[in-house]
């Protein structure tokens, strides 16, 4: 009995330094590609894309804020929202996982939003922050998924830390459609979409494609960053249960 | 330097007022003066030097995600001491 305890522990070791990486190295190889792939949208923005008249060279912000968005609203907090639901459901633990491991990757693009998004609003604005529906929601949402994650860690037991970031999880998705919205239901300074929109699009071609770059780039480095982590709380949960045992 | 231009709402919002002086004035300078003179693209309006705040931005950027980066491995590393310990623990039994 106890040889097959120490063998579990040193599989359970074995697939924890496994998983990690790709390759025994300890680098997670998919992780960085997507990593490389965001630095060369960058590159790709900075260096090859013409400069925006009216704004100038503040307008390459909208290449990291702009995917930072879409992937954190939509992309993060949105399938979060649904794993949720269906965890809800069916009560199974990986979707309590995937839909934390989706917060946790969400909160970082949102806080990216945030935090590049006033370096744009002050040269074209002229003002760092304005407490207008867009901005105050997002920042709202924000407050909504820290507080899912500290509520996580705030409780022990399982099931009941799954029910309810399961429900905090889908309050936080009903945030998503209002920041959308906000800019056609209020008289806010936030541009309304300027890519994505019902009549052609606002961006020249050579400034369209390089958004579609890092769009991809945003959109791999969400998948990677999620994979990570469910992985990480897959092999967390695996050795918790093994404590629990001795 | 190549320089291109797209019409943000926000800019569109911000100056209605004064694209609508900049259009009746041209219009009427059209019907003036014939032939029409070529518009001064580029002259009258300069292009803002603001780089600094785009270096900041993308700055922040690298250290929000490097962070997330450098946590993400030190969690790694923790799990991994974590199961040496079980594994040792249990060996040792």
């Amino acid at each position: 009995m106890a040889s097959t305890s120490a063998a579990s522990a040193a599989a359970a070791l074995r697939g924890t330094s496994t998983n990690r990486s790709s390759a025994g190295s300890g680098t997670d190889w998919f992780l960085v590609i997507a990593v490389l792939a965001v630095v060369g949208a960058c590159l790709n923005a900075l260096l090859f894309t013409p400069t925006e008249l009216r704004q100038g060279l503040a307008q390459k912000i909208f290449y990291i804020h702009v995917p930072s968005a879409i992937m954190g609203l939509y992309f993060s907090v949105i399938p979060m929202a649904i794993v949720s639901g269906v965890y809800l459901w069916l009560k199974d633990e990986r979707l309590d996982r995937i839909a934390e491991s989706f917060a946790e990757v969400g909160l970082i693009f949102v806080a990216t939003v945030l935090l590049t998004g006033p370096f744009w609003g002050k040269p074209i604005w002229g003002t760092y922050w304005q407490w207008e529906a867009r901005l105050t929601s997002t920042l709202f949402l924000s407050f909504v998924l820290v507080g899912y994650l500290v509520m996580r860690n705030a409780i022990d037991q399982p099931e009941p830390r799954a029910r309810l970031s399961a429900i905090i999880g889908i309050m936080a998705g009903c945030l998503v459609p209002f920041i959308h919205l906000s800019v056609y239901l209020f008289n806010t300074l936030h541009p309304m979409p300027v890519v994505i929109k019902p009549e052609k699009s606002g961006l020249s071609p050579e400034m369209g494609r390089s958004f579609l770059i890092s769009l991809a780039a945003f959109f791999v480095l969400m998948i990677a960053l999620v994979h990570n982590r469910y992985r990480w709380a897959q092999k967390r949960d695996r050795l918790q249960a093994m404590e629990d045992e001795r | 330097m190549r320089f291109e231009i797209v019409t943000p709402s926000a800019i569109l919002r911000q100056d209605t007022s004064r694209a609508a002086v900049v259009d009746s004035t041209t219009a009427a300078t059209t019907a003036a003066t014939q032939p029409a003179a070529p518009e001064p693209q580029g002259e009258a309006f300069r292009t803002p030097q603001n780089a600094g705040f785009m270096y900041i931005a993308y700055t922040v950027a690298a250290v929000i995600l490097g962070g997330y980066l450098i946590v993400i491995r030190r969690r790694w590393s923790a799990l991994a001491k974590r199961a040496e310990t079980l594994s040792a623990g249990r060996a040792s039994r």
